[in-house]
């Protein structure tokens, strides 16, 4: 009974994000407390962000990608898997993947748990889109 | 006598008590840098090296930009709140 409910209510795990612009507003629909994120590709472009202004996507973009690459020379040959950076003002999330990388800004208090798992569930989707 | 030695007990019991909550709050509100490797699996940048410094620095400048796109969100509140 359990189960058959189950396949009901959650078809599947995966999202709609199957664009790097679906999945900036699968994000922000979302409600878990982000506020910003940015998708950039493996060339380490922007290729969507929830910014308006042009040249804020751009910044973003810029520091997420060297976020990421410092969190990379911090994991001690480690291969990383996501890095959670809590400031004081607010709580960063970034991932990279072959094809896409993602960094989310969420409200301090935002549940970690949850904001990793829907950002690696966006690039499981945005990998298999484009695999 | 012993009455009032009970009021005093309980009296430096929730001065304790708010102390230890104020400081749990303090604590979880420092900076932290958490990287999980490719299982999941967290592992702490530890405080006051350059490592941690240069990560907090950059995620920083991150939140800036994402704040500066939203200057009305509420994620500021909680610094205003924090400095009170």
């Amino acid at each position: 009974m359990r189960e058959r409910a189950t396949a009901v209510f959650c078809p599947d795990v995966t999202t709609t994000a199957r664009t790097p612009e679906e999945a900036v507003l699968f994000l922000r629909e979302l409600g878990t407390g982000i506020r910003a994120c940015v998708v950039l590709d493996r060339d380490g472009r922007v290729a969507a962000s929830s910014c308006e202004d042009e040249r804020l996507a751009g910044r973003m973009g810029d520091l997420a990608l060297e976020l990421l690459e410092r969190a990379e020379r911090s994991a001690d040959g480690e291969v990383l898997g996501s890095i959670e950076v809590s400031t004081r003002r607010a709580t960063v999330f970034a991932a990279r993947r072959p094809r896409w990388s993602l960094a989310i800004v969420a409200e301090r208090m935002a549940l970690s748990s949850l904001v990793l798992f829907d950002l690696h569930r966006v690039l499981v989707d945005l990998e298999g889109a484009t695999a | 006598m012993r009455d009032r030695r009970g009021a005093v007990a309980r009296a430096t019991g929730l001065a304790e008590s708010v102390a230890a909550a104020v400081r749990r709050r303090q604590q979880s509100r420092l900076p932290r840098v958490l990287l999980y490797d490719s299982a999941g699996e967290p592992s702490v940048l530890r405080s006051a090296t350059v490592d941690h410094d240069e990560v907090l620095f950059i995620a920083e400048g991150l939140v800036a930009v994402a704040l500066e796109d939203q200057p009305d969100a509420g994620v500021a509140d909680d610094l205003v709140e924090d400095e009170l």
